[in-house]
């Protein structure tokens, strides 16, 4: 299980966490470690396992009423940039 | 189908992903409301749609009902376990950096629609039915110089339906019709507005192209909101490939865009990754658990679907696929010809078809506005029909009774007293117009006699000028008759 | 007003209000004196609530006077930073939300401020709660009012350390993963991780959904007790909280234990352990005994899985629920020019390395190829962990053992050694992985140090724990275990 700088890459831009170069390196190594700890998982025999995950449970449901949503201001209260009631981002390029 | 694909010997293999918003008053998972449209920039949005920290979901039921009524009207099977997974993909205007979906276990699958058209049915094959909530909306715009965008999330949390058919449609066309069949399928159920200039409903497209056995790499084209839309870049895109394929080249499994304006489908860049949506069940809800007896429920609770309507419309209503098909394609106007047929005698399906299809299509047409806003209802028509049918009225009468019915909804038979419109059909009233008619027509009534009859009809049309239409024109024929019979000439 | 009250238990000092021999302005100013005169040496808070307290305690007092108090009035407590406090900043010990103001109170907050608990401040803690030391704070290590050399634990360490100090009568933490009582053994506190579901989470800053649960850290068990019967119950906010009623947990506290069987996992037992604290446990576990109880050994085959598998499912739940800070609505946001770099260069500044290792490892574990292999199957393990509990607690009524494999470490000690840190809660975090209860009690000193008894329940065993806690508590008399302070100007 190694994890490379190039998948330790793609796995930060992926999470968008704008890793630097050498961090990732350190990054990798400490995953490395972490996989393989967890790769004792495999060995686990699970066949007894069945079922679909959930079955028997019954999430609570919400009658369609509508309720007080929150002011403008408070929405926008935290936001680090707004113009007119807009969040305001840079330009959204490429994609 | 366009021209040099099908020359190419390639066969398009085209599949739908639709999106249809549910017409719930609230949105998804929060009391917000879900009617957005024309409201101010974030004020339909709470801790739960805006994905403050901490904020939780909790499921509206009747987004819950509406997805069973779809998947049980589209023959899907409802599993008795579905639960909602995340969709993980940053972008501005998820605020969560995750949607709320389904995957492994949506509320339907494996079910299909019947396109009727005038060759039969066509089955499109529906691979599964699942909620899911929309994305906040992003604009583009300038401040200050610099290119920006702006964040909205009204429409964040609004309950989304999402329909994905088997690749199993083969032409442009087909696949339109197979958009316009859905549309009116939960239009009909009530759950979407059809609404396409609102973007209430969106498709996403894919399309390869195969030959023979040889499938081709599929293209998405994303966010299409007509159905011109759907046409256009289909044929666009079959072209396009075909000729790359053509031309000894490969086509490249992409997203593309659709630029309305440019009449062309865009490669929109992205990475590998980006489809990577590391999908795992939302640990913030609980599994849905759906009984076959609730599932049986609401199938016995359907509305009748246009499909079906139709049918019957031809088999037992004796209406032809073309009146059947025109009548199904708006539900309330489908209502009308059922609810007026009940109040009629038997056998008056024809009758009530005609004036729907005729006078009121027209009406509605030039008014611009649907039937719902006009004042015909199932008993005005009924009455009207009555009138006509025991010959009170004319039929030039009637089109006037109507048309006065269609602005103030008052009953047919208020409006014939009202304007006077009742027909003449006393004879000693009409025997003196009549005669009045003939002494002032002298030529008309020589060359009936010495001619046999030849200037009757122009000499009935005289008496129906002279009484505003409103004579029998059955008892004037046989008052010239008698009047000019030779026993009562010879007198 | 002499320090020592703050010492007492808030229960007596709740008596001694409604007798108003003290106000709670007395009680609360003399808590924020000492918080100035101790904190600076132990870094628990981070952020004090100065005058909302006092005017907190001002309308405590008017509530004792109009006879309309409970337990909790006018009683100074504190929150974990990751427990949401409308118009109060709640930063999760995180750069990110360093100036993070809530617009909607958490329901936890809200049951506590309702009651007319007098809110001291917010209390450091590891980043979004994922550390075991609260040395991963983005803000300040909190040190051990034991030894401020060393850690209180984490990640609720700032919430341990405030109430073994006397800093708050009680406080709040949350345990994903023993995060509760971890530090509050390493303190020399009571620390209670509900059931999964008996606290709603509304309000509660996710780091691993399924795990997370909110709990109260105080120095003796009837105090927890009384805490928890506030903050427990149903929430029709959170669909994960249960419907089951909220018993009179202080009534519970019967002191019997006879005839009571007390599992003893062997596995909670290996040669690694501490000696120290194997000692005091057993000691502990005698005394158990000695009051009536049964001692049994039993074996939970899958700790070793359970770890294994909270660090799959753990880091997976927060890859996702980090995603949406991304300084587009609230928090942290760096310039760029666009969305994307914002979004990178946002996160990279505003986590720590912990934070971006469990975001990493999550998004490995989720990934395309990956997620069968690793989160499907840790999945499948949790099962099997569930499994393990269901089949002991049909041989016993509770589970006894260490808390910690160790006393306080070192500040600094583990930092470089992720796997380490890691393993400081392999004995607490089966619990969360089967979402059944626990506490941990003080049970001794080991070279200076606290060490915790851990006894854990079946889901909703809260009464059955306490009362085994208690019964304890009452036997060894460390219910008032306080730290020798050897800093901090004399009062
Ligand atoms: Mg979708
Ligand atoms: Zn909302």
């Amino acid at each position: 299980m190694s994890v490379s700088r190039e998948v330790v890459e793609r796995l930060a831009e992926m999470t968008r966490i704008g890793l630097a170069h050498a961090e990732a390196e350190a990054l990798g190594r400490d995953i490395e470690a972490i996989l393989a700890h967890v790769s004792a998982l495999q060995e686990i025999d699970t066949a007894a396992v069945e079922g679909a995950p959930g079955a028997g449970s019954d999430a609570p449901l919400r009658e369609d009423v509508v309720a007080a949503s929150l002011p403008v201001a408070d929405v926008l209260a935290n936001a680090p940039q707004q113009a007119d009631g807009f969040f305001v981002v840079p330009a959204v390029f490429g994609e | 189908m366009t021209g040099g694909s099908q020359g190419a010997g390639y066969r398009p293999v085209i599949g739908l992903e639709v999106h249809a918003q549910l017409l719930t008053h609230s949105k998804m998972f929060c009391g917000c409301d879900a009617r957005y449209s024309g409201a101010r920039p974030n004020s339909h949005v709470c801790p739960v749609c805006l994905g403050l920290p901490g904020a939780l979901p909790v499921i509206n039921r009747a987004a819950l009902e509406q997805t069973l009524m779809v998947a049980t009207a589209l023959n899907c099977r409802v599993p008795e376990t579905s639960r909602f997974d995340r969709k993980n993909y940053p972008y501005p205007d998820i605020p969560k950096g995750y949607q709320i979906s389904q995957y492994a276990a949506p509320l339907g699958r494996a079910g299909h629609l019947d396109i009727f058209h005038a060759d039969g049915p066509d089955r499109v094959g529906i691979i599964r039915v699942h909620l899911e909530e929309d994305t906040g909306k992003t604009m583009h715009s300038v401040l200050d110089g610099r290119p920006v965008s702006l964040v909205d999330y009204n429409r964040s949390g609004v309950p989304l339906l999402e329909i994905v058919s088997e690749p199993c449609i083969h032409s442009p066309d087909a696949a339109r019709r197979y958009f316009a069949g859905l549309r009116e399928v939960l239009v009909y159920l009530g759950v979407n507005s059809g609404d396409m200039e609102e973007g209430v409903l969106r498709a996403d497209v894919n399309v390869s192209l195969s030959r023979g056995a040889h499938p081709g790499a599929k293209v998405e084209i994303k966010n299409l909101n007509s159905f011109r839309a759907v046409t256009r870049a289909l044929e666009f895109e079959i072209d396009r490939q075909a000729a790359l394929l053509e031309a000894g080249g490969q086509v490249a499994q992409e997203t593309r865009g659709w630029d309305e304006g440019q009449e062309e489908t865009v490669s929109q860049r992205s990475k590998e990754y980006a489809e990577d949506y590391r999908y795992f069940p939302e640990p913030d809800l609980p599994a849905l658990t759906v009984s076959p007896e609730r599932v049986e429920e609401i199938r016995r609770t359907l509305p009748e679907l246009p499909a079906a309507r139709r049918a019957r419309y031809v088999d037992s209503a004796g209406l032809s696929p073309y009146e059947a098909e025109v009548i199904t394609q708006d539900p309330a106007l489908a209502s009308l010809f059922d609810e007026t047929l009940s109040l009629q005698p038997p056998g008056g399906s024809k009758a009530v078809a005609n004036w729907i299809m005729g006078e009121l299509l027209r009406l509605l047409h030039e008014a611009a506005v649907p039937l719902e806003a006009s004042n015909i209802s199932p008993r005005g028509l009924s009455g009207l029909l009555r009138l006509l049918g025991d010959g009170t009225i004319t039929n030039a009468q009637a089109k006037i009774v109507f048309a006065r019915m269609f602005e103030t909804g008052a009953e047919a038979d208020e409006i014939v007293r009202r304007e006077g419109l009742a027909q003449i059909a006393d004879t000693d009233e009409l025997a003196a117009t009549v005669r009045r008619v003939l002494a002032e027509n002298e030529a008309l009534v020589r060359d009936y006699v010495e001619k046999g009859g030849k200037t009757e009809g122009p000499l009935i049309g005289k008496v129906m000028a002279a009484t505003g239409g409103r004579a029998n024109a059955a008892l004037v024929r046989e008052l010239i008759r008698s009047l000019l019979s030779p026993e009562a000439t010879a007198q | 007003m002499t320090e020592g009250i703050l010492h007492r238990s808030f229960l007596d000092l709740h008596e001694l209000m409604a007798r108003r021999e003290i106000s709670s302005v007395d009680v609360t100013r003399a808590t924020l004196e000492r918080v100035q005169r101790l904190d600076p040496d132990v870094g628990a808070y981070l952020l004090v609530t100065e005058e909302q307290a006092l005017a907190q305690a001002v309308e405590a007092d008017r509530a004792y006077a109009e006879d309309r108090a409970n337990a909790l009035t006018g009683i100074p407590f504190a929150l974990k930073d990751i427990i949401s406090t409308l118009g109060i900043r709640t930063t999760c010990g995180s750069r990110i939300l360093e100036n993070y103001v809530p617009v909607y109170q958490g329901q936890v907050a809200g049951r506590l401020l309702e009651s007319g608990a007098v809110l001291i401040g917010k209390t450091n803690m590891d980043e979004f709660a994922m550390g075991s030391s609260t040395e991963h704070s983005g803000f300040f290590p909190t040190r051990n009012p034991w030894d401020r050399d060393r850690v209180p634990g984490g990640s609720s360490g700032g919430s341990a350390a405030a109430v073994s100090a006397g800093m708050a009568a009680f406080a709040l933490g949350t345990d994903t993963g023993g995060s509760i009582r971890q530090p509050a053994s390493l303190c020399g506190v009571v620390g209670l991780k509900p059931t999964y579901g008996r606290v709603s989470r509304y309000g509660l800053v996710a780091f691993a959904s399924s795990l997370d649960q909110i709990g109260p850290i105080a120095r003796s068990v009837p105090e927890v007790a009384a805490v928890l019967g506030v903050i427990a119950g149903h929430d029709p906010h959170d669909s994960t909280t249960l419907r089951a009623e909220v018993p009179d947990y202080r009534a519970g506290l019967t002191g019997e234990v006879r005839g009571l069987r007390i599992g003893v996992p062997k596995e909670y037992f290996p040669d690694t352990l501490e000696s120290g604290v194997a000692a005091a446990v057993s000691q502990g576990l005698a005394s158990l005994e000695s009051l009536g109880a049964h001692l049994v050994d039993i074996s939970l085959p899958m700790t070793d899985a359970a770890l294994s598998c909270y660090y799959i499912v753990a880091p997976s739940e927060a890859m996702s629920n980090l995603a949406r800070y991304d300084g587009v609505r609230y928090g942290l946001r760096e310039q760029a020019a666009d969305v994307w770099t914002l979004f990178d260069r946002t996160r990279e500044r505003g986590f720590g390395a912990e934070v971006k290792r469990r975001i990493l490892v999550g998004a490995y574990a989720l990934s395309k190829g990956y997620y069968e292999a690793y989160y499907v199957k840790a999945l499948e393990v949790r099962a099997l962990v569930q499994r393990d509990f269901e089949a002991a607690f049909q041989q016993v009524d509770v589970i006894a053992g260490p808390t910690s494999p160790t006393t306080a470490f070192r500040l600094g000690e583990r930092l470089d050694d992720p796997l380490s840190m890691y393993l400081a809660d392999a004995f607490t975090l089966p619990a969360n992985m089967a979402g059944i209860c626990g506490v941990s009690v003080p049970c001794g000193l080991a070279g200076g140090l606290p060490v915790g008894l851990q006894i854990l329940g079946p889901k909703l065993g809260e009464q059955t724990i306490l009362r085994v806690a208690d019964a304890y508590e009452r036997s060894a008399g460390f219910n008032v275990l306080v730290p020798p302070l050897t800093f901090g100007a004399p009062a």
